[in-house]
């Protein structure tokens, strides 16, 4: 470089990386040719100030130095930062508003230390977007992870209600149900949590916020890393740390399950297990093995809340419950048998209420997601079935071991072993998926699910073998009518299930036909690790873990290609997720390609008809879903779940009447058809409101059902009351697209018309990015714009969902919410559209 | 830590791969949106969901992969910029908010005047345009990443294809050199 080159290459660095520059020197001491030169220096020097600018647009916040907080600068990127709310670990939070999404929102502020290096930035941000895919009540949404200046910025949901610390402050102790609820939904939390791959680190009181609308939600991440993340020193509060992390070990989802030990303990007790005034006084408190035992203060809690107390706060890591849901699990177990008034009655509403009714197929499997907690109103209760048969999750005597899974998945098998014969009446898996872990007896069961036989088993690993027994009882009658005990090799699982399943058949005096049979082995000669592999899956799905549950099938068909019901639940699974994440056209097709392959292998198994069926539905096909649904009804008349997608199509193609009848008939035979079960949405569309509300088994809990209710409420013009079903909808889950039109009518309702058009605006490029197919989906977006006033929004929409398959004509003939777009001669002819298409539906199928 | 290349991502995301899909958004989203704040007027930018459209924009041309094939460096930035420019077109034209007959290619919305423009004059930019075009496209790609987009050594290194950070530093002071000179022309 030449001496004359040397200014200027100190110049070009000094504008690449926005040092100041004093252009009075190089002016001064420059040649005319050289200050030609300058002068474009100077351009591009403001060229790069402009951009500069609008990527850093909280100047203040980033040239802020220390550790000072942008009280001055108003705004952090796009949000307004209104007020402080908080100090957490390593950063401050505040309260902001997101005028994009119009809504508050708590920023927590993170300064990177001194000496961070950009592996720091990008860990605290890969972090935070780990967090922002973990969806689940119990954990405080993040919905962005940003740095700007030496800031990093965590944006997340704002929560209004108070900590478990303040109640503690304010009321001591808690009463015993409260703690054990409180701490299992801590669990079921760290659970999602620790599913996504990040340790919390900081699980105590003032982290976990009860709600004013009574969720109970774990916040700051502030301190979590990803697992294996070892390097790290310990953080969070040491009088809730495990010995382990104390001593410099990494955090791991079991030290989190430690640390919610010692907040049961402290909601318990009041005070903490192990403690000391100082680190190494608290070092030296659990090197003495200090096991605190927490009846010793609360002498009247059972012995056996107790020991799951003492398990939790074990020193020895794998001495304690192997994840936070097993936690959870044995917490509610031990909860239960002690408090009737409390706690079985919230189980045994839960149970009543996984209710489903509105959607079909997807849609009843993604509400499975959250178990009800109160019946909002009192449903029907259906006659008992004496033939019909439940299977018990499976109790596992060592829950602290690896086998866990085995629990729900082997009365799963059971499930399916027996459903192949046709003459059984077998309540289906996700009826039953909510009994796990929990104690409860076979006459509670054969009650609350209407039947009168009911098989439970037991199991426990010893070495490289199972050890299992089971009984079925007649609970009608009390009368045990078979128990046996066996041991199977790990190889062998599959036996598990055929072995059982032959018990039944001969206690029951019935046959097994020869094609029957031939079902039954081929289910059992799977390859044992691909059967063991979707024995995890299945678990997974059901627990609403469907990413691990899909990876699981993956491995299992990887190994072994033929595995049909592999590839069906691999298919089910993601139509699952279709339906749950905005119903896009991927998971469609992933869907379909995988049933399609399980139909080519087993074209007699129920589960991808099923799922099958649904798809089509749902991507314009409900015409070819009706022959594949009358097909499988035909061969196994008892399969309400047939009967309900049934009713699901006829809901698509206008035959309301029909869809009623079909609805009311799978609930008769099946009061938890697709593990809920509930009232046909069908007379919404005919106008019924006050029925369908009434017969209407709410789950508080679930997104879907409570917009649904804010719709017919909102028919019935109760519009406040509508509003407020709406925004509960939308607070359980704002990703899906029937909760943000729930949104938009919400604030419509108060007022804001410009709002809630943005709302809705937002929503339906939503659903075009992701080519939403869900054509009653998309019907829910016409209504709002039509109910808006925005006619070409409405028609908009409405040709996308008349044309994507949803010609229900009666109901579009008299939906009091196209009232604004009746008279529009492109709503007449669309209207035509689907009255051909309702009608020529009706002379092929009636 | 070592980083995919935005070519080995695209080349995951076009085989289905969900996670790189995600990578892909993650680096090229918020630099994008910054940049397009930088490059609208200001009533252009009060449009609340231009975040949107330009996420909008890259979903669209990340879906279309296919045709986006590897020119060498540079190539998928520009690209890029290309079709956000593009999208944010098609949408001031929806919204009835700009004479279709003006060309938005060159980032010149009508209407208004864009923040660069406020700050070095209509003519400025248009001489900024034309002399940019003059570089060849690794230079042109190590002025725009720097110098608009704001990227870090290390991520210009990757964009690129440079070994290390330091080699990047190097070609965007050469670039930004020569970007003087074609200016002084």
């Amino acid at each position: 470089m030449t001496g004359r080159e040397r200014p200027f290459a100190e110049l070009a660095s000094a504008i690449l990386d926005g040092t100041p520059i004093d252009w009075s020197r190089p002016e001064s001491q420059a040649s005319d040719d050289d200050r030609q030169l300058l002068e474009q220096l100077r351009l591009l020097s403001a060229v790069a100030d402009t951009h500069r600018h609008y990527r850093e647009p909280t100047a203040s916040v980033a040239s802020a130095g220390g550790d000072d907080v942008p009280n001055d600068g108003p705004h952090w990127g796009r949000l307004r930062v209104l007020e402080r709310i908080g100090g957490g670990t390593g950063g401050v939070v505040y309260r902001a508003w997101d005028p994009r999404l119009e809504r508050d929102v708590a920023l927590k502020l993170i300064c990177a230390p001194s000496n961070a290096d950009a592996a720091w930035t990008a860990a605290v941000i890969s972090e935070g977007r780990h967090l922002a895919r973990v969806h689940h009540p119990g954990v405080v949404a993040i919905y962005d992870a940003e740095r700007i200046g030496p800031w990093v910025g965590l944006t997340m949901e704002y929560l209004r209600g108070r900590t478990l610390e303040a109640r503690l402050a304010a009321e001591g102790p808690l009463p015993v149900d409260d703690a054990v609820t409180a701490v299992a939904e801590v669990c079921r939390a760290l659970s999602a949590v620790h599913e996504g791959g990040v340790v919390h680190r900081d699980v105590k009181a003032s982290n976990v916020i009860v709600t004013t609308d009574g969720r109970v939600v774990l916040i700051d991440f502030g301190t979590g890393h990803m697992h294996g993340d070892g390097a790290s020193p310990p953080a969070g509060t040491p009088l809730y740390l495990a010995p382990e992390v104390l001593r410099g070990d990494a955090a791991t989802p079991r030290s989190d399950v430690y640390s919610a030990g010692v907040l049961l303990h402290r909601l318990l007790t009041g005070v903490f297990p192990v403690a000391g005034a100082s680190l190494a006084e608290l070092l030296a408190a659990h090197e003495r093995g200090s096991q605190p035992d927490v009846r010793a203060v609360r002498p009247e809690l059972s012995k056996s809340l107790a020991n799951v107390v003492k398990a939790a706060l074990s020193p020895q890591p794998d001495r304690r419950p192997a994840t936070a849901g097993d936690l959870a699990n044995a917490l509610e177990a031990a909860a239960r048998p002690r408090s009737i008034g409390g706690q079985a009655r919230r189980v045994a509403a839960a149970a009543a209420v996984l209710a489903v009714a509105v959607g079909g197929f997807a849609a009843s499997r993604a509400w499975l997601g959250s178990t009800g907690r109160e019946t909002s109103a009192e449903a029907r209760t259906p006659p008992v079935s004496p033939q019909a048969l439940a299977v018990l999750p499976f109790i596992d005597l060592k829950p602290a071991s690896d086998t866990s899974y085995l629990s729900f998945s082997l009365a799963d098998a059971l499930i399916t072993h027996l459903s192949r014969l046709g003459a059984l009446d077998v309540r289906a898996a996700a009826a039953i998926y909510k009994y796990r872990g929990t104690a409860t007896t076979p006459r509670q069961v054969a009650e609350e699910l209407r039947v009168g036989r009911v098989i439970t088993g037991t199991y426990v690993g010893e070495g490289d073998s199972l050890r299992v027994t089971t009984e079925m009882v007649d609970a009608v009658n009390d009368v045990l009518l078979y128990k046996e005990a066996f041991e199977v090799s790990h190889q062998r699982l599959a036996a598990v299930a055929d072995q059982v399943a032959r018990h039944v058949v001969e206690a029951l005096h019935m046959s097994v036909s020869p094609r029957e049979n031939a079902a039954w082995q081929a289910d059992v000669s799977r390859d044992p690790v691909a059967y063991e592999l979707f024995l995890r899956g299945r678990d997974d799905y059901e627990a609403t873990r469907r990413d691990s549950g899909v990876a699981f099938f993956e491995r299992a068909v990887a190994i072994e290609p033929t595995f049909a019901r592999a590839w069906a639940y691999l298919g089910s699974a993601h139509a699952v997720n279709a339906s749950l994440r905005f119903g896009g056209r991927t998971d469609y097709d992933r869907s379909r390609r995988a049933l399609e392959t399980a139909l080519r292998l087993d074209p007699s198994d129920i589960v991808p008809r099923l799922a099958m069926a649904n798809v089509l539905i749902e991507s314009n096909r409900v015409e070819d879903a009706v022959p594949l649904l009358r097909g499988v009804m035909e061969e196994t008349p008892r399969s309400a779940d047939a009967l309900w997608e049934l009713a699901y199509a006829y809901r698509f193609a206008g035959l309301l009447d029909e869809s009623v009848s079909a609805g009311e008939r799978a609930t008769a035979m099946d009061p938890f058809v697709l593990g809920g079960g509930n009232i046909p949405l069908a007379h919404v569309y005919k106008g019924e409101y006050q029925r369908f509300l009434d017969g209407f088994r709410l789950d508080s809990q679930s997104a879907y059902q409570q917009f649904y209710t804010g719709l017919a409420i909102y028919y019935l013009k109760r519009l406040p009351e509508a509003a407020r079903a709406f925004d509960h909808a939308y607070s359980l889950d704002q990703s899906m697209l029937h909760t943000r039109v729930g949104k938009a009518l919400s604030v419509m309702i108060g007022g804001d018309r410009n709002r809630a058009a943005h709302v809705l605006h937002l929503t339906e490029l939503e659903s075009i990015e992701r080519e939403v197919s869900d054509a009653e989906a998309l019907f829910r977006i016409a209504e709002a714009y039509a109910v808006l006033g925005d006619t070409g929004g409405a028609l908009r929409v409405l040709r996308r969902s008349i044309e994507g398959g949803f010609f229900c004509y009666p109901y579009l003939a008299r939906d009091p919410l196209l009232e604004s777009i009746r008279s529009v001669p492109e709503f007449q002819s669309l209207l035509e559209r689907a009255r051909e298409r309702h009608e020529a539906f009706r002379r092929r199928f009636f | 830590m070592t980083l995919d290349t935005t070519w080995q991502l695209l080349a995951r995301a076009r085989a289905g791969d969900l996670q790189a899909l995600e990578r892909l958004f993650a680096r090229h989203l918020p630099p994008l949106q910054r940049w397009a704040r930088g490059r609208l007027p200001k009533w252009a930018r009060q449009m609340t969901d231009t975040d949107d459209l330009v996420q909008d924009a890259l979903a669209q041309t990340f879906r279309r992969l296919d045709h986006v094939e590897a020119k060498g460096v540079g190539a998928l930035g520009g690209y890029l910029r290309q079709a956000v420019l593009n999208r944010i077109r098609d949408e001031l034209r929806r919204s009835g908010r700009t004479p279709p007959s003006v060309d938005l290619g060159t980032v010149d919305l009508a209407g208004g005047q864009s923040p660069l423009e406020q700050a070095i004059g209509r003519e400025g930019v248009e001489r900024y345009e034309r002399a940019l075009q003059q570089l060849s496209p690794g230079d042109r790609e190590a002025i725009v990443g720097r110098l608009e987009l704001g990227y870090s050594y290390e991520e210009l290194a990757e964009a690129l294809g440079k070994p290390s950070a330091e080699a990047a530093r190097k070609a965007a002071q050469r670039a930004l050199l020569k970007l003087a000179e074609e200016l002084r022309r």
